[in-house]
């Protein structure tokens, strides 16, 4: 019995959902992805929609599923984190979306990103801003992602492999920092190499949960203001508080 | 005096039964979270339920022709040895093969097919429970009329193995428990099979003893490994380019590894605005999470300024170079911090001595010797459990600081619900401020959440204690402070004066800290940095001092009331109502807001109940076909009646063992030790209980039945012990842990001893009347044993230990009044 509901589960568990064949397959869920889970007109459970039109458009031109591994590309247009190997986690598109809205990225900008990871957030900012630098600390993850960006024709991500605590100072300042991994602190040397006037976004939360953002704001004075912000209003729902 | 070999073969699987429940949890926590741990393994104890079904239902086969005693023997002999054999080897097939099962908890919100890996998981896992469960339950219906001997053998078989599991934790790597406790189960079966090696049935002693052997030779060679899920912390490190396992310790607090890489950097509540560079650290994790960092110190206290610039650091700031009491030392960071605030002394507490040792021994130079015996600093390390040490110090202290030891990932998705913390109640603060100089200061630092809960609880637990002595003026004793992730409470014997309020704003400001509270603070000075919608500390800490508090309470979304040692589940916040109206009103996006700590023991409980259910009733179909019983009528009520007696029983027994559990950690303060000893002594003098149960009639002369006595001599125990034991524990916390064990083991004797009786008087009151509905005694007693052990957990959270144990009274009395009719009846 219990070899047959094991069998019975691994099957049901590996079934791989019909592959679509072509990118253009992939296009109406990518609309329905943005429709749905994005934008800010279609969003009906609660969370604050994405209404940055160029953010919107960005999600909407980049192929999504050539960022995510083979059996997980059915469902690359699922509003769910994905696992891309070497333990690590592609963010779900609303979270990425949000996240960019957030910066409030601008042609002119150079942004500069913590843990490229499958290289989808650099994708995204790539399609917005004029630059962006990018360090994945697991070679194997930066070398495949610096690849797969080469392949789809993104020619303004530089990818380095190395520790992203320390920022990369040889292109500093930016215009807007992305920390796509929560650390307890945020290292002092990001910090520094934003622009007054520029932001830096932080989740927090663990792999899988849906993340509560930070954002930091350096002032044109340079001090540094940190602001929550939630996927969803926090409304008491209970008495007057 | 010549003992059943079947007697002791029991004992050493209900020994290794236990040990290997004990293992299981321990294995998961490493591998994956405590909480689905509970939840997993509370599912798979429904196999000891489900072996009771699997006998009912072939019991007519397994005792065959009872006159032909041979065959009964022969029949039972064979169905016990197999289901041994079963039990030994599926202890370590089934963990290998549930690694294979992909499961990964966290995947289960957005991808409902997990829920299919857990059921999968359940299977696999309750097979050793049922085979295990399955040979005592045969035992129980095969010798019935010694139920008193096999159910002592039963119980101090447990006993010894619960305790016994927590020594060998210490002696072998947590996975190679399990080739341990299948020997035994091997061993059980050979003794089991004595009658073979009397009459030389030499093949079978030599193929049990062939496939034991080459089983533990290959377990041997081939040691057991664990699959640690890929997204606990130690995983991810190990990920880093540099990373290094340095060293690995396992004891019963936990599998500890050091791990070595250039990109480990963990200072918990940094300012933004530090200039100050952190110092390289090595990692150091429990369970493979919950990473705590043993800092590169050399001696230059200046390197360490970064310390300086954490919330935690406040107090310093309020006082001159204070006596430091830390608890929670860890990897050392709250001890350097007191050092680079020039501190007299430090003391340093620790529960896991395999921590000190790391730091004081095997990373001495690393470490700069903080802990070390010939250390320069000021600093003497304690191994003991925080509670335990304020209560039996006579010191005093100018600073007491909580340690922030837990991860931030564990802390956000309420993984520590199900866990009880003295160290955060009403009580434990009286305790601490009665160890503080005039003046002195109680600093507690959190993870703080979004929305806020932790720091708003503390707040709310310091008002309630301060509250509680005398002479005390909250509003003047209190102050809060938050960064971006942490936040800090300080709590001081006296008031906050002027200067206090500059120099904690002084420290804020240069740090773009945020002021929360600090006496007579205007609103407008909230909420300046770290901006929330709304200045919610501040409003939480003003309405708590108003006479709105009641209100706030109830308005909050999150259960935020006072933790006491009677509820002290301080990381439990969740509300059903609001959580309800939450997910209504945002459906998926509630996700974040979710504590899966008690949604779990939710969703456990309703999956035991249910299964449980279903096994119990099946029989019953069956069982009509055999009663003796007149009528069918009369059938149905013996079998409600056997029903709710053996119910209560299992139901009975689990909330007060599981709350005396609860409430001798407060005395005995290792949580480990504690449970050992009360687990121990519990499973061992209900065993004599059983023991001696059936020579309690002729012993004394009774005029009620002897399950009414004992019944009514442990709820009368259990109900003085209710009142008692707070006076009694006072009296003896400081003294030595050898005389805090006599004492507990003094005091649960006698009520562990009449607990052990109503059972086997049950089941030798069956063997009179119903023989047939032994086995299925015996599997209600299983499933209300596993339900209860949930049950009371979520009883605890909601309502109290003391409510639990009352609850446990009364459901004993109830199983009482349903024998004392049934024996009635029968008489009649």
């Amino acid at each position: 019995m219990k070899q047959l509901c094991f069998i019975l589960a691994t099957f049901i568990l590996s079934i791989a959902v019909p592959s679509h064949s072509s990118d253009d397959d992939f296009k109406s869920d990518r609309e329905w992805m943005v429709k749905r889970q994005i934008n800010a007109q279609g969003i009906t459970d609660g969370r604050i929609g994405v209404k940055n039109r160029s953010v919107l458009e960005a999600m909407r031109r980049v192929l999504r599923h050539e960022f995510v591994p083979d059996r997980y590309k059915s469902q690359a247009y699922v509003d769910m984190p994905l696992p891309i190997g070497y333990d690590q986690t592609i963010s779900q598109p609303y979270i990425v979306a949000y996240m960019t809205e957030l910066l409030d990225p601008k042609k002119e900008h150079k942004v500069l990103e913590v843990g490229t990871g499958s290289g989808y957030q650099a994708a995204v900012l790539a399609e917005l801003v004029d630059h962006v630098y990018t360090i994945e600390i697991i070679k194997e993850l930066g070398e495949s992602a610096e690849k797969r960006l080469k392949q789809l024709d993104y020619k303004n991500v530089t990818v380095k492999i190395g520790d992203g605590y320390f920022g990369w100072e040889e292109h500093a300042p930016y215009d807007a920092i992305i920390v796509t991994a929560a650390p307890d602190h945020i290292p002092p040397m990001l910090i520094h190499q934003l622009k007054p006037g520029g932001k830096l976004c932080i989740p927090v939360g663990g792999r899988f949960q849906v993340q509560n953002l930070t954002l930091v704001q350096k002032t044109e004075s340079g001090s540094i203001m940190t602001r929550q912000v939630m996927p969803v209003v926090f409304v008491p729902l209970t008495g007057d508080h | 005096m010549t003992i059943n070999p079947y007697f002791l073969s029991v004992a050493l699987l209900a020994g290794s039964i236990i040990a290997y429940e004990i293992a299981l949890v321990r294995l998961f926590s490493i591998a994956q979270w405590h909480h689905f741990a509970h939840m997993i393994i509370s599912l798979a104890l429904l196999g000891f339920g489900a072996s009771g079904t699997a006998i009912s239902l072939t019991q007519r086969w397994l005792m065959g022709n009872r006159w032909k005693f041979d065959e009964v023997d022969r029949r039972f002999h064979n169905a016990y040895t197999i289901c041994g054999l079963l039990y030994s080897i599926s202890v370590v097939v089934c963990f290998v093969l549930h690694q294979y099962v992909p499961f990964n908890p966290l995947m289960l919100v957005w991808q409902p097919s997990q829920v299919l890996s857990i059921f999968v998981l359940y299977l696999i896992l309750s097979l050793p429970f049922f085979f295990g469960a399955a040979c005592i339950g045969l035992a129980l219906l095969r010798f019935a009329e010694n139920v008193n001997r096999l159910y002592f053998f039963d119980l101090f078989g447990s006993g010894l193995g619960a305790l016994g599991i927590i020594v060998t934790m210490y002696l072998i790597p947590p996975a190679q428990n399990l080739t341990l406790i299948l020997a035994i189960g091997f061993c059980a079966v050979l003794i089991a099979n004595w009658e073979s090696w009397k009459t030389r049935q030499w093949r079978r002693i030599i193929s049990i003893t062939g496939i034991a052997a080459a089983f533990i030779v290959y377990l041997l060679f081939n040691p057991i490994s664990i699959k640690i899920s890929p997204y606990k912390g130690l995983s991810s490190t190990l990920n880093f380019p540099d990373a290094q396992v340095l060293n690995e310790r396992h004891s019963p607090f936990g599998v500890l590894h050091v791990v070595r890489s250039g990109l480990i950097r963990a200072v918990p509540g940094l300012s933004l605005n530090t200039q100050h560079p952190v110092q390289p650290q090595l990692g150091l994790f429990t369970d493979a999470d919950g990473m705590t960092a043993i800092t590169d110190f050399s001696g230059d206290l200046s390197k360490l300024g970064y310390l300086g610039d954490t919330t935690s650091a406040l107090a310093y700031h309020l006082m001159e170079p204070p006596h430091v009491l830390v608890l929670g030392a860890g990897g050392g960071g709250d001890v350097l911090n007191a050092l680079y605030h020039d501190a007299v002394s430090v003391d340093a507490i620790e529960l896991n001595p395999q921590v000190l040792e790391l730091v004081a021994k095997e990373h001495k130079d690393f470490a700069g010797g903080i802990y070390a015996p010939d250390s320069p600093y000021p600093v003497q390390v304690h191994v003991a459990e925080a509670r335990g040490f304020v209560r039996a110090t006579t010191k005093r202290y100018d600073l007491i600081q909580i340690a922030l030891l837990d991860s931030v990932s564990a802390s956000a998705a309420g993984t520590h619900a199900l866990s009880e913390s003295y160290l955060y109640t009403v009580e434990a603060f009286t305790d601490l401020y009665q160890h503080l100089t005039p003046g002195g200061i109680i600093s507690i630092t959190r993870w703080l959440k979004t929305p806020p809960r932790d720091m708003i609880r503390l707040f709310a637990t310091a008002v309630e204690a301060l509250e509680q002595s005398d002479n005390r003026v909250p509003a003047q004793q209190l102050a809060m402070i938050r960064g971006w992730r942490t936040g800090t409470l300080l709590i001081k014997k006296g008031t906050f004066d002027t200067a206090d309020r500059a120099a904690i704003q002084n420290f804020c400001r240069e740090r773009s800290f945020d002021l929360a509270y600090y006496p007579q603070m205007p609103e407008v000075e909230a909420n300046r940095y770290n901006q929330l919608t709304e200045p919610i500390y501040f409003r939480a800490a003003q309405a708590i001092l108003s006479n709105e508090r009641k209100q706030f309470y109830e308005g909050y979304p999150f259960n935020i009331r006072p933790t006491t040692d009677n509820r002290p589940y301080f990381f439990q916040f969740l509300r059903f109502d609001s959580l309800i109206q939450m997910v209504r009103a945002v459906g998926r996006s509630a996700i974040p807001f979710i504590e899966w700590g008690y949604l779990l023991l939710i969703a456990t409980l309703i999956q035991a109940v249910l299964a449980g259910l279903v096994l119990i009733l099946i029989p019953l179909f069956f069982l009509k076909r055999e009663t003796t019983a007149p009528t069918a009528h009369n059938s149905r009520f013996t079998n409600w009646r056997v029903f709710i007696y053996f119910l209560s029983l299992g139901v009975g027994f689990m909330f007060i063992e599981m709350s005396f559990i609860q409430k001798f950690l407060l005395l005995l303060a290792n949580p480990t030790y504690a449970v050992a000893v009360v687990l121990c002594a519990f499973l061992l003098f209900a065993g004599l209980g059983s023991f001696f149960s059936l020579k309690l009639k002729t012993v004394v002369k009774l005029r009620q039945p002897p399950i009414i006595v004992a019944i009514g001599v442990l709820s009368v125990l259990a109900l003085i012990y209710l009142q008692l034991l707070p006076p009694i524990f006072h009296r003896f916390l400081a003294s030595s842990d050898t005389l805090k064990v006599v004492v507990s083991i003094g005091l649960i004797a006698p009520l562990a001893f009449f607990m052990g009786m109503p059972f086997p008087l049950g089941i030798e009151w069956l063997q009179r009347h119903h023989p047939h509905l032994i086995a299925w005694a015996w599997g209600i007693n299983g499933y209300a044993s596993v339900v209860s052990a949930i049950l009371a957990t979520c009883l605890a959270i909601a309502f109290g230990f003391n409510l639990v144990i009352l609850l446990a009274v009364g459901i004993y009395l109830i199983g009482g009044c349903v024998h004392l009719r049934r024996e009635r009846e029968t008489a009649a």
